[in-house]
């Protein structure tokens, strides 16, 4: 491992939360790009000595964790129950805002077919979803999978979900984001004509 | 009342989809006229007819009416709203069949329990050190202070009794000078007195011998001087 990697590592092993990666290349005085190569030897590092750690990165952000080959073993250690059974329709709310996040509830609904703000409700208060602000309206918000999601899952980043290039893909859900604004945007003017 | 029920759809599109399913059939038009009585016989049967997601029930039901009349009737024409709500209902069908088989996976995958762990945040109280700008005598003067605020038990103020002389005493005093000698005068017997309280305790105590009639007075004129004598027994 080199130098810079290894002091990659050090810093994340120290803040333990996710780090920003540009803050983190400030640091370090080296562009974006050399940071994510940076990472990327981290990540083969870890692989090829088939170490305990592993790398889970999530927007502009990594952390260093316990690799997912050793989730079960670790759990027992400390003695901790992970990954409590989640119904059917929890784990369809999820997968939609996994593939489709940032998403709003209205969207969630929509593809649902029912009103699913009691599960989004109960993903968040399990830490496996998070609400974001809506860039496009202020208003609402929108909500994506956590670093807690992610973890649960074992898997590095959220790309890597099975046909997730497939599923991101908004077919009928854009239609709706539209119409979403529209209506949204109407209000907005509405509101504006009041004051 | 609340009934256990076997199979309770969350919505009008879960319930659909497992028409589908269960007779293996693909989202079509074709395939929605061919479910439609099925989907209007579990509305029928009021299992799924919860008050919140009744509406919901109900518009996808006016669908496939819409869709099953086409089937029947081969000269209607559906109009360009009802085609595109048609469409929309088939792409809504097939998306949200897409998140079902998406969510079956991740829960296999969830299931194994490959979970990674991150070391737990750090404890947000840390003991931190004061800067240096405060001294040891500042420590030292704030500390005095600080003792000052302290309610102090206030202690009773000790009366120191004197020692003084006890009317036994004395009268044992007494009796001992009587009956050593035959007369005593009463200013001998105070004449080494320390102070007021043994010459008023002597006068006490002669008057005590007096009233126990172990002593008798005489006294020749007012403030004369008095003479003890032991009162013989006869």
């Amino acid at each position: 491992m080199n130098d810079k990697c290894a002091k990659i590592e050090a810093i994340l092993f120290a803040c333990g939360d996710p780090v920003d990666k540009e803050k983190l290349a400030d640091f370090l005085k080296i562009s974006k790009k050399e940071m994510e190569a940076e990472i990327a030897t981290l990540k083969e590092f870890y692989i090829d000595n088939k170490n305990g750690l592993q790398i889970v990165s999530k927007g502009n952000t990594i952390q260093l964790v316990s690799s997912s080959r050793f989730g079960k073993f670790v759990a027992s250690f400390l003695d901790k129950n992970v990954n409590e059974p989640l119904t059917n329709a929890a784990l369809e709310v999820l997968s939609i805002i996994a593939y489709r996040g940032p998403i709003t509830r209205s969207q969630v609904d929509y593809i649902r077919g029912v009103n699913c703000s009691f599960m989004i409700r109960n993903l968040a208060i399990r830490g496996l979803i998070e609400k974001v602000e809506n860039l496009a309206n202020t208003r609402s918000y929108e909500y994506v999978v956590s670093y807690d999601f992610l973890k649960s899952m074992g898997i590095e980043r959220i790309e890597q979900l099975a046909d997730y290039e497939l599923l991101n893909k908004t077919e009928i859900g854009q239609g709706m984001k539209d119409s979403v604004d529209e209506i949204s945007g109407n209000k907005e003017g509405k509101n504006k004509e009041a004051k | 009342m609340y009934q256990i029920k076997t199979t309770q759809f969350e919505g009008p599109l879960s319930l659909l989809l497992e028409l589908f399913e269960k007779q293996k059939l693909d989202v079509t038009k074709v395939s929605l006229a061919q479910v439609a009585d099925d989907y209007l016989a579990h509305l029928e049967d009021g299992k799924n007819a919860d008050l919140a997601n009744l509406s919901e029930f109900l518009l996808i039901a006016s669908s496939l009416l819409l869709i099953k009349s086409k089937a029947l009737l081969p000269l209607f024409e559906f109009s360009e709203e009802e085609e595109e709500e048609i469409k929309d209902l088939e792409e809504r069908l097939r998306e949200y069949q897409k998140f079902k088989q998406a969510s079956e996976r991740m829960e296999r995958i969830y299931k194994l329990e490959r979970v990674c762990f991150s070391k737990e945040p750090q404890q947000k109280l840390t003991m931190e050190f004061i800067s240096p700008g405060v001294s040891k005598d500042d420590l030292n003067r704030l500390f005095i202070g600080v003792l000052k605020e302290i309610p102090t038990k206030k202690e009773l103020v000790q009366e120191i009794m004197e020692e003084v002389i006890s009317l036994e005493e004395k009268m044992m005093h007494l009796k001992y000078s009587i009956e050593k000698r035959a007369q005593v005068a009463f200013t001998e017997t105070i004449a080494k007195a320390k102070d007021k309280i043994e010459v008023i305790v002597t006068f006490l105590a002669m008057l005590e011998m007096i009233k126990q009639k172990t002593l008798v007075v005489s006294q020749r004129e007012l403030f004369g001087e008095i003479i003890m004598q032991a009162k013989h027994k006869d």
